[in-house]
């Protein structure tokens, strides 16, 4: 059950790396984002993005800062760092590698040996 | 008009609950983080959160008092979250550097004791059932400072009293302006002040950090502030006479300002930024070249200089290493010969009373305590916590340096301390509170904010802190 979650956990952290490495975001938008890419499948709780946002801030994946807009709202955005690149880009070469092997077991036994 | 303030009450009403019912999710949350420092930032953000979910609600035609409800339905259970975000939020410790600190104090407590072979101390002795005791008047008497020492550590270490705001201000205009003039009155006095003042002023580096902080210093402006800043407790040392006190200062100033000029901290060019830091050091090397020279000079050859004792003082010392001083034992040297006996010329004694076996001891210490210092540093993920402990850093090596190299006989300036090994009381107390700032801002460098962005409606951004 733990590995089941932190495979959740990992995966979602690379979702939300991957929505921050093209614009800065607040949470809110994050999870607005996520879901519309995603066309509704990704549906995240506010209660389970923000641990896992403050964890990668903590682990140097993303930095934060607080923003005030004219309106006088201020939001907290978080944004990509140099070791959540690298992390990023390693998660969706295992991702890859992953989903490619899942493909081809699921896809049928043209690799069968003579 | 009646209809109008009915509305407003149900409005007052309504965004009362409205605002329990978020209050009562946000306690829920934060009673399971145990560090209580992190709920304010972690409350404010899902705050928001919670308000931008409300908006929304509210704008496809739900009341307010329901969108509230179906905000708070929306984000989950408040103790699971709260869980995990207390596994995230804690306070970090630094344990080796901890421990090092203390075996250094324990340590110095030690070597404090045992290098006192004055017969002064012998007149100490107590009869315990026939047997006469000599008791180690200096460890014990050293006890006392070092408790209040402890005391005033824990008062750093746990609280963010050096970024409170009056605190970095009253320390630095206390120390550097208020200190200097009571100095000059006093008169007769006055070297005893500046005895006591070439140490208080080594803590004003780490003030003026503080003050960076405060003063959202920016840009090159922000840069030639921050020099001036540190060049009015470099001044005060040379005022009262310690050239030792101004290095210090002076290496604190370099190191945090090429921080800053290279983390592009302040937003200025690189290069143009380190030639304003340097160009004032470099200007009056050369100024005072010729003294300098004089000075390396002196220190190079053996016997008495034409300038002052700094020559006799030394060449003493070392004809007390170089003649006789053996591996594992010293030798008898009459220690009364070597002026200006005290806590400064410590390490010195031992060497020649124990053997350099104990100065490589020492140093083995002083270098493992640097190790974790400079580990230190580079874990500092917030900007405050990393010029701050660059500053400490610097302040307490550089001191290391010069006494080591002063008590190896290559004294160019009369040494301060050997931190937390050489003296005791209030030099003690104070290496000891700036290790507990720096362990303190350590500790809390998660809650620091960055950066704070004002956006304009423009779209352009404004750096405000």
């Amino acid at each position: 059950m733990k590995n089941e979650k932190n495979s959740i956990t990992g995966s979602t952290s690379m979702l939300l790396l991957k929505l921050l490495l093209e614009r800065d975001m607040y949470g809110y938008q994050m999870i607005e984002e996520l879901s519309r890419r995603s066309q509704n499948v990704f549906e995240l709780k506010a209660g389970t993005l923000y641990p896992i946002l403050h964890e990668l801030e903590k682990n140097g994946m993303v930095s934060s800062y607080s923003e005030t807009s004219d309106s006088a709202r201020t939001r907290k955005y978080y944004s990509i760092t140099k070791e959540g690149n690298k992390f990023l880009k390693e998660k969706q070469d295992e991702w890859n590698a992953y989903s490619t092997a899942v493909n081809l077991v699921l896809g049928g036994g043209q690799h069968a040996t003579a | 008009m009646h209809t109008a303030r009915r509305s407003i009450w149900f409005w007052e009403v309504g965004s009362m609950r409205q605002h329990n019912v978020v209050d009562d999710y946000l306690s829920a949350v934060c009673r399971q983080i145990r560090w209580k420092k992190a709920h304010g930032a972690v409350a404010e953000e899902i705050r928001d959160h919670i308000n931008d979910q409300i908006e929304v609600f509210i704008a496809k035609g739900t009341d307010e008092a329901a969108a509230a409800e179906a905000a708070i339905r929306e984000m989950g259970d408040p103790v699971e979250t709260g869980t995990q975000l207390d596994r995230v939020h804690r306070p970090k410790t630094d344990w080796p550097l901890l421990a090092m600190t203390a075996l250094m104090v324990v340590v110095g407590l030690i070597l404090r004791s045992v290098s006192i072979g004055d017969p002064f101390f012998e007149s100490f002795k107590i009869q315990i059932g026939g047997k006469i005791h000599s008791l180690p008047i200096e460890f014990i008497s050293s006890c006392g400072p070092a408790l209040i020492a402890l005391a005033v550590f824990l008062i750093f270490y746990f609280t963010d009293i050096i970024k409170k705001g009056w605190v970095p201000a009253a320390i630095y205009i206390g120390l550097t302006g208020v200190a200097p003039i009571i100095s000059v009155l006093a008169g007769v006095a006055g070297d005893r002040v500046a005895y006591y003042l070439q140490y208080l002023l080594l803590p004003v580096p780490i003030a003026v950090t503080a003050l960076f902080l405060q003063m959202k210093l920016r840009g090159y402006p922000g840069l030639v502030t921050s020099l001036l800043l540190f060049a009015v407790p470099a001044a005060d040392a040379l005022l009262i006479g310690s050239t030792a006190t101004c290095v210090v200062i002076c290496a604190s100033c370099l190191a945090v300002l090429t921080t800053v000029v290279f983390k592009g901290f302040f937003n200025v060019h690189k290069v143009a930024g380190l030639a304003i830091i340097y160009a004032p050091f470099v200007a009056t090397a050369l100024i005072f070249i010729k003294s300098i020279i004089a000075r390396i000079q002196s220190i190079l050859v053996l016997g008495p200089d034409p300038l002052n004792n700094f020559g006799l003082r030394y060449s003493l010392a070392k004809s007390g290493l170089t003649t006789g001083a053996n591996i594992v034992a010293g030798q008898d040297f009459d220690y009364t010969k070597l002026p200006y006996y005290d806590d400064t010329n410590n390490l010195n004694y031992l060497i020649i009373r124990f053997g350099w076996i104990i100065f490589i001891f020492v140093a083995i210490l002083v270098i493992l305590f640097t190790i974790q210092l400079i580990r230190n540093c580079s874990k500092q993920r917030n900007r405050f916590g990393l010029i701050v402990s660059i500053a400490v850093t610097t302040t307490i090596l550089a001191q290391a340096v010069i006494y080591i190299a002063a008590n190896l006989g290559f004294m160019l300036f009369t040494p301060l301390t050997l931190p937390l090994l050489s003296h005791g009381g209030l030099y003690l107390i104070l290496n000891v509170a700036m290790l507990g700032v720096l362990l303190s801002v350590y500790r809390t460098d998660s809650l620091s904010q960055t950066r704070v962005v004002m956006r304009r409606q423009d779209k352009s951004e404004v750096q405000v802190s």
